[in-house]
């Protein structure tokens, strides 16, 4: 159990998680009973919102459905907003354990990154993870390598933990379709720090992922023109160089 | 003037006709019939306009001018397209920012009705004890 936190907000962008939106925060909340959990309901037609509300969270409710960059930048924005210094993004299904969030801030002080991206894939952890997902992660982390300039185990990861200068980052700008690994290239793109910490991750509670494997495909070109797209933006990468160079950037 | 072009004419004063039914309707803003309107307009003239269609043909070194006529379609309707999808990108921009707003200020006013109750809760409570 950790000590009450007024710095720290665990974000949950839930889109139609009724049946397990409400075990995700009390499992966040066992662990920092004092921290303030935030799901952003993404336009659900179900009862996420009050599910959410029961366990303990506050919730705010998207008028329609923006997708999950949309929901999440919500968050990130209204972190920002509230002067909250780091936030810890969890799905709302259930998949990141609470437990693990103590590895991503303790990362993210130890080497001042502004993100850190909690990775199935840096230890065996016994995860099962559909061989299609773990060859398109391989493909990815491969494809980002040079642009990243690091090895990223597992960019599709949405267990992450964002300090005040990604939020800034992010409240203005973030990808809308699947965002993770587009969010990588923005911040190095700004000349921002990130790595990844191990964890572990469960199955999900309940409902289906939203990438089925008819959308695949989709997913693969969408992403990479994402990455293409943000890549052409790095317009005075060579020329600034330094962090400080690429915060004043901003 | 072949077929083709007799059809092609055809179209166009039909598609003038719903542009124009669609903005009384109010289907359309006004603003955004002007391309189909330019679009339109210009095919149905280059359609009647029967000596510079062969020669636009002669010099694009098409066989007909009905080639023409085609590719000059094709360019008016991707040209529409483009600028639509560019108007639909911005839309859903504004689109985002404002949900987003939405959300926040509903966000507010709840969070704001949570604090009266609180506080008026916290009055009777006061007013109880003095009793």
């Amino acid at each position: 159990m950790h000590a009450p936190s007024h710095d720290l907000l665990i974000l949950a962008p839930a889109y139609n998680e009724e049946a397990s939106v409400a075990a995700a925060v009390r499992a966040v909340r066992e662990v920092y009973p004092h921290t303030p959990v935030f799901v952003v309901d993404d336009g659900s037609w179900d009862g996420t919102a009050n599910e959410a509300r029961k366990a303990g969270a506050d919730v705010l409710s998207l008028p329609h459905h923006l997708g999950l960059g949309g929901a999440v930048q919500m968050g990130y924005r209204f972190a920002f907003e509230q002067g909250y210094s780091r936030v810890v993004r969890v799905d709302g299904d259930g998949q990141h354990r609470a437990e693990d969030i103590p590895r991503l801030l303790e990362r993210m002080d130890e080497g001042d990154y502004d993100m850190v991206t909690g990775s199935r894939f840096l230890e065996p952890n016994g995860y099962p993870v559909e061989m299609m997902r773990r060859l398109g992660g391989l493909i990815f982390s491969w494809i980002l390598r040079p642009i990243l300039g690091q090895r990223i185990t597992d960019p599709t990861s949405g267990f992450i933990a964002v300090n005040r200068r990604a939020l800034e980052v992010f409240s203005r700008s973030f990808p809308l379709e699947y965002p993770e690994i587009e969010a990588l290239v923005v911040l190095k793109r700004k000349a921002l720090r990130f790595c990844e910490a191990p964890v572990r991750m469960l199955p999900r509670k309940a409902g289906r992922s939203t990438i089925g494997s008819w959308k695949a495909v989709y997913y693969m070109v969408r992403v990479l023109l994402g990455v293409f797209v943000n890549v052409i933006k790095f317009e005075r990468r060579f020329h600034t160089g330094s962090r400080s160079a690429g915060r004043e950037e901003q | 003037m072949d077929r083709i072009r007799w059809v092609t004419a055809g179209l166009c004063v039909l598609l003038l006709f719903q542009v124009v039914r669609a903005v009384r309707r109010e289907h359309i803003r006004v603003e955004y019939s002007m391309a189909w309107f330019a679009a339109a307009s210009a095919l149905l003239g280059l359609t009647l306009w029967d000596a510079g269609m062969t020669q636009l043909a002669l010099w694009l070194g098409a066989e007909s001018s009905a080639d023409v006529l085609l590719l000059l379609a094709g360019i008016a309707f991707l040209f529409t397209f483009f600028r639509f999808t560019v108007e639909v990108s911005s839309l859903k921009d504004h689109n985002i920012q404002i949900s987003q707003k939405v959300g926040l200020l509903e966000w507010e006013i709840r969070r704001q009705q949570e604090e009266i109750r609180r506080l008026r809760a916290a009055g009777q409570g006061d007013k109880e004890g003095d009793a």
